[in-house]
């Protein structure tokens, strides 16, 4: 394995990561709970509607970080040979 | 009349723009645009057909009535992007190489089975009829409640339909993405400026309507809502399976095979989520903040409708129009998917002579049988949709092992896809259709353990058989398609 994939996987793992902690914090049922709550409450919203969209917003920040280095690495450009016409 | 032509005038828009989209003449372009679509058709087509229009009518009627669950679909489309953004890759790439057309096609090839693309075909049609049936009831109720009952639920639905199969039967995936394109800007453009209308002419702004639920309602304002008692896992489950079975629609993925590039499919994931929790927290605000109304209590599915009537005869019409462009752009999505599966992944592959040319008309074909079975199917059984449409999650999520692992785990073969599969899908839908007592109880629901006997065959299967030797050049192709675009970016930097 070349150390350009080594690297790509590696970042790859770090972004799924970072984007399923948003997941685990909306979904795992201690968290989930503690955030369950109404105060403090940002434009009347109560807090945990707060909460799942600022942690949605989050993963979406980290969608672009990840959309932005592979962009730089040539990885979203491939050049794909047609194997047969059907 | 404001409203019913406004309709009428939608439908007319959908047809104008399709006006050249219509003389596809090969099966390739009628299923997948020969991967000609850019970024703004992957965007729109991805929210407008996983917007559906029963989103404004039974999906905000659970948050009229609960309050804050609703807002479970913003974390589930996280999860849902996620997966669209990890299959991106090897799907266009194998997808490309071998100009494969549906998710069941792509399946067959990484398993090597057609019993695999055969079966997982027919379970992707087979779990859309109850999303096509109720679609289809929304526009026929649409129609019906924007002419205070002048036309029929039926007559509404025929209406809707010959638009449809018109454009879907004629023009095929090219249609469903250019009408997608303008059902999705609708969508999120003066959709979303008719619902902030409403919240603050009807019910006097965000803090006031929050303010209002706080005093009159507060439970509304956090999980599970008033009047229920359900264990948190529940949430943990709905959002789990809803995220992962969200991408395994055939008519979600297959829009992936009418990309041009990686990088538009990618840039999708960009755009959809900040368009999707905006639009989607907005819809579930608004619908939290009916829950106090005496008549939204009593009729929530109708709430929505009854706001915006309330607010005047434009901001019904322009709701009308939004929930009939949800409909349009998810019946659209499920006719083409349906169709192709049916024509390519059942009658191509249970007989091999059929060429090209007559799968096209099996396919155009299979678009009008099923829009007007669905018709009927719509028409007599309305009361038993939503419980259907939602049943088929606990479906679609003992896909995803079968995908997931099948495009990242080498070991993943046939034996483990199709013995994990059947077994999920008999664990998943025996429990829904039993009911036992921990399933209540625990709150998790019967999709989590389908989804968890299927993914345990598959990684012991994997483990008991070695590596197939077709699964090393599928791989290859991958490194092959990489590493030129590594040799390209190192001949740029130079």
């Amino acid at each position: 394995m070349s150390a350009t994939h080594k690297h790509t996987r590696r970042r790859s793992a770090l972004f799924i990561t970072l984007i399923l902690a948003t997941t685990f914090l909306t979904t795992f049922p201690p968290v989930f709970l503690w955030a369950n709550t109404i105060d403090p409450r940002w434009l009347g919203l109560p807090f945990a509607m707060v909460w799942h969209i600022g942690l949605a917003l989050l993963a979406s920040v980290f969608f672009a970080a990840w959309y932005l280095l592979e962009s730089r690495s040539g990885l979203l450009d491939l050049q794909v040979e047609v194997e047969a016409e059907r | 009349m404001i409203p019913v032509l406004s309709l009428l005038a939608f439908l007319g828009l959908i047809l104008f723009i399709n006006r050249r989209q219509l003389g596809v003449s090969t099966m390739a372009d009628y299923a997948t645009a020969n991967h000609s679509i850019g970024v703004l058709g992957i965007t729109f087509g991805f929210l407008a057909t996983w917007y559906v229009g029963a989103g404004y009518t039974v999906f905000s009627g659970f948050a009229v009535s609960f309050g804050m669950i609703g807002m479970y679909v913003i974390p589930y489309g996280i999860v849902t992007l996620l997966v669209m953004y990890l299959v991106a890759e090897k799907t266009f790439i194998w997808g490309k190489k071998y100009q494969l057309r549906t998710q069941s096609e792509l399946l067959g090839l990484r398993y090597r089975s057609d019993f695999i693309r055969v079966l997982t075909g027919f379970a992707g049609v087979a779990l859309s009829v109850p999303w096509l049936l109720m679609e289809w009831y929304t526009i026929g109720y649409v129609f019906n409640y924007a002419t205070e009952g002048y036309i029929s639920p039926l007559l509404g639905m025929i209406i809707g339909i010959f638009v449809v199969v018109f454009y879907v039967a004629m023009g095929g995936m090219r249609s469903v993405v250019t009408a997608n394109i303008v059902q999705g800007l609708y969508m999120m453009v003066v959709g979303s400026a008719v619902l902030i209308y409403v919240l603050f002419s009807e019910l006097g702004g965000l803090s006031a309507a929050m303010d209002r639920l706080f005093y009159e309602a507060p439970k509304a304002m956090t999980f599970p809502g008033p009047g229920w008692d359900v264990s948190p896992n529940y949430w943990t489950a709905i959002i789990i399976t809803s995220g992962l079975g969200g991408f395994m629609w055939p008519w979600v993925y297959n829009k992936l095979f009418a990309a041009d590039s990686i990088r538009t499919i990618k840039q999708s994931v960009l755009f959809a989520p900040v368009l999707g929790i905006l639009s989607f927290a907005l819809l579930f605000i608004v619908s939290m903040a009916l829950h106090p109304l005496p008549f939204a209590q009593e009729n929530p599915e109708e709430a929505l409708f009854w706001a915006h009537a309330e607010a005047g005869v434009w901001p019904l019409a322009l709701f009308a129009v939004l929930v009939m462009a949800a409909s349009l752009g998810t019946v659209s999505g499920i006719l083409n998917a349906m169709s192709t599966a049916i024509s390519g992944d059942i009658a191509q592959v249970i007989n091999r002579k059929i060429n090209e040319k007559t799968a096209l008309l099996i396919a155009r074909w299979s678009v009008v049988v099923m829009s007007v079975g669905a018709l009927v199917g719509a028409y007599l059984k309305e009361g038993q949709l939503v419980f259907l449409a939602l049943m088929t999650y606990q479906g679609m999520i003992v896909l995803s092992p079968v995908v997931l692992l099948g495009l990242y785990w080498r070991r993943a073969n046939k034996f483990g896809a199709v013995a994990g599969f059947l077994l999920g899908m008999a664990v998943s839908f025996g429990l829904t259709l039993s009911e036992p007592a921990f399933i209540q109880a625990y709150g998790w629901t019967p999709g989590v353990y389908g989804f968890l006997t299927t993914l345990v065959i598959m990684l012991v299967a994997g483990y008991l058989r070695p590596v197939e030797s077709h699964v090393e050049r599928l791989w290859d192709d991958i490194a092959d398609a990489r590493g030129q675009a590594g040799e390209t970016a190192v001949v740029r930097a130079s």
